[in-house]
């Protein structure tokens, strides 16, 4: 990186320059050296997607753990940050149940804030989707007493919203995890849009360091049977996570999407595939009340 | 001469330069003494080939990477029939100036991997939201 600086230099107007690290950046008295916790997202393009505030907080943290996707986004971190940087990647193991490396993640993240430290946890995309360890970490902060907050970063979701020029109002959308959407009894409304998260990952508890098992992928087709057509076009969707690249957009009728590889980083898009049917009784009603 | 990994993460935090590489992008990687076969991995628009030179992969191995996407010919959007087929084995580099543009496809290289952050949990939600559907809730 060209403007190679120290991590002083690189911290934001009035963020304690000489040194005083944590003063005036949490509201958190100097002279008491009490542990926080700050989790932050780095958008799923770190280029063009990583807010000031992320920037900000990740240099002036004592400790910045990540788990970030890309080695560009790990490569800007480490120069954020280069005494704080520490990677939560290596709690992936191949074949480990996934919960157990999540868990891992938090009591480290736990660890670092018990230890009086100004942590930063920084995750790809938005922090608070489809992000267990982030959540987990920030109400077992809290839990204990210690000062722990949230920033938004740009997840898939703004990223899908953007690409393929569909908006949650126009219909309406649901949102659900794939898996939870397959094993759950929940009734879903085809005349809204349906979003289907880590679809890649369907039933698959466990990691996978190159492909996830989708060998259950014709039952989830079967149960969206149950709603749509089987010629109802869908959308596997990835967003772009380079700059100059595009997002991947395929659009396949519903039968064909167990015939196809899909990967852990694909969302399904399901436009709707009725009207929606008015209310006249409740139509009625607003009219009487409204004039 | 500039590292492509540094060029990249530099762009991420500094807009300046970012809003000179949208402008101009290969002005912005000629400032910058990027090498040629960076400008070119670059420029291809490939992300399994960007990622390959991320990683220092040789650049004429990085431009033979076969994609084992399921994404066809076509820019951007792709409909695709079912038992399409799924391999492409992208074109050698031309340094002379962009390779031939072949959409998206190469999203899925070995190199882009989203390790995912939520795994699904046989656990209920509390909450008042916790009951079924309401009559005239969903359908």
């Amino acid at each position: 990186m060209s403007a190679q600086k120290s991590s002083s230099e690189n911290r934001p107007i009035g963020s304690g320059k000489e040194g005083s690290k944590s003063e005036g950046a949490d509201r958190i008295p100097h002279e008491t050296k009490r542990g926080s916790l700050v989790v932050i997202g780095t958008g799923i393009r770190i280029v063009g997607q990583l807010t000031l505030e992320a920037i900000a907080w990740m240099q002036i943290a004592d400790s910045l753990l990540y788990v970030v996707a890309d080695p560009v986004a790990e490569a800007v971190i480490k120069h954020l940050n280069p005494t704080g940087a520490d990677s939560l990647a290596r709690y992936y193991e191949e074949g480990k149940l996934r919960i157990h490396t999540y868990n891992a993640m938090v009591e480290h993240i736990l660890r670092c804030v018990r230890a009086g430290n100004k942590t930063v946890a920084a995750f790809y995309g938005h922090p608070g989707v489809f992000a267990y360890p982030s959540h987990e970490s920030i109400r077992r902060a809290k839990s204990e007493g210690f000062p722990a907050r949230m920033l938004p970063g740009i997840s898939s979701e703004d990223c899908l919203f953007a690409d393929l020029g569909v908006d949650p109002a126009t219909w309406g959308c649901q949102s659900y995890e794939a898996t939870d959407f397959l094993l759950s009894s929940s009734l879903i409304d085809p005349s809204s849009q349906l979003i289907l998260w880590q679809v890649g990952l369907l039933a698959e508890l466990t990691h996978k360091s190159q492909q996830f098992d989708t060998r259950a992928m014709p039952l989830l087709v079967q149960k969206l049977t149950q709603f749509y057509p089987l010629s109802h076009p869908v959308t596997l969707y990835q967003a772009a996570m380079l700059p100059g690249t595009d997002p991947l957009i395929v659009q396949i009728p519903l039968y064909s999407l167990a015939e196809i590889p899909i990967t852990a980083g694909m969302t399904l898009y399901i436009p709707p595939a009725w009207a929606r049917v008015p209310d006249p009784a409740m139509l009625q009603l607003v009219s009487l009340i409204m004039g | 001469m500039a590292e492509l990994k540094d060029f990249l993460a530099e762009l991420a935090i500094n807009p300046k330069k970012l809003g000179e590489f949208i402008h101009d992008p290969e002005a912005a990687m000629t400032k910058a003494e990027l090498s040629q076969e960076d400008k070119a991995a670059l420029l291809s628009g490939f992300p399994s080939i960007i990622y390959a030179r991320l990683a220092g992969v040789p650049t004429q191995q990085a431009f033979q990477i076969t994609s084992s996407s399921p994404i066809g010919m076509q820019p951007n959007v792709t409909q695709i029939p079912p038992y399409y087929p799924i391999y492409i084995v992208l074109a050698p580099p031309s340094y002379m100036g962009q390779p031939p543009y072949m959409g998206p496809q190469a999203q899925q290289g070995p190199f882009p991997y989203l390790t995912p952050h939520f795994v699904w949990q046989p656990t209920q939600p509390s909450g008042p939201q916790t009951g079924p559907p309401q009559a005239g809730g969903w359908r």
